[in-house]
């Protein structure tokens, strides 16, 4: 299943809403959309996970690089809406207590203020 | 149920061949989600490190994936196996460590680590001149 990359803008804030598998063959294309966003001027990023059923190793390589990126950024990255699998992932990989990880996308905008 | 088998070329063009394989036994067979979620990415981790590491460059060489479910330990036994260079990724692969804090990971790193925790066991054998690793993944969800 390929990746959908949603984009939507608001208040300053680039939501990327995700669909599909964030793959070895489709995580690229989401490293190039984040990279996009963080050339900008003041970039702050939220995924919303809610159409992601299947992170691999790769996906979470570019879910560690855009947190490493956006430290330069006042940390303004957040993820919502992550499904059980995935966040059986994120958290053996101990990265559940090192990301912004809320239930929906009002709480990862308020983390934005 | 007899075992499944696929193979392709290290070629890393060729790696989606297996994953949409893999997918559809998955369906086919009916298995839950979440242990379809463990299998596809044991395979898919073990199946990209060979392809994109385990051989010369320039050299041509296989990559082959059999799956099977053994009805008397009601496990799932997944075997990746490939004619690459001599490497046991559960020994020789860096060794993810999960409590680092943010500024001293690597971007990578993480996939060995995954699949030892995602399974039941995991083994690795050279026999041949083919690396094989073999991963076990109960049948019933946790």
């Amino acid at each position: 299943m390929a990746l959908t990359i949603e984009k939507h803008v608001s208040d300053g804030i680039t939501t990327l809403e995700l669909s599909g598998d964030l793959d070895t063959a489709t995580a690229g294309e989401l490293e190039t959309t984040v990279k996009e966003i963080i050339a900008s001027e003041h970039p702050s990023i939220i995924f919303d996970m809610g159409g992601i059923s299947y992170v691999s190793s790769f996906g979470l390589r570019v879910i560690v690089y855009t947190s490493k990126a956006m430290r330069a950024h006042n940390d303004r990255f957040a993820m919502h809406s992550i499904q059980h699998d995935v966040m059986e992932i994120l958290t053996i990989s101990g990265l559940n207590r090192l990301l912004k990880v809320v239930e929906n996308q009002d709480e990862a905008v308020a983390l934005m203020r | 149920m007899p075992a499944a088998e696929k193979s392709i070329d290290n070629s890393i063009d060729k790696l989606d061949e297996l994953v949409v394989w893999l997918k559809d036994w998955l369906e086919s067979h009916e298995v839950p989600k979440s242990i379809a979620y463990k299998l596809r990415f044991a395979m898919e981790e073990i199946a990209t490190n060979a392809v994109y590491y385990g051989f010369p460059t320039g050299t041509s060489g296989t990559v082959t994936v059999r799956i099977n479910k053994d009805t008397v330990t009601e496990r799932y036994q997944l075997d990746i196996l490939d004619d690459g260079e001599a490497f046991n990724p559960l020994e020789e692969a860096p060794e993810a460590d999960p409590n680092l804090e943010m500024d001293d990971r690597e971007l990578g790193g993480l996939g060995v680590f995954l699949v030892k925790n995602l399974s039941e066991d995991c083994h690795y054998e050279r026999r041949d001149g083919w690396n094989r690793l073999t991963v076990c993944i109960e049948a019933e969800a946790d």
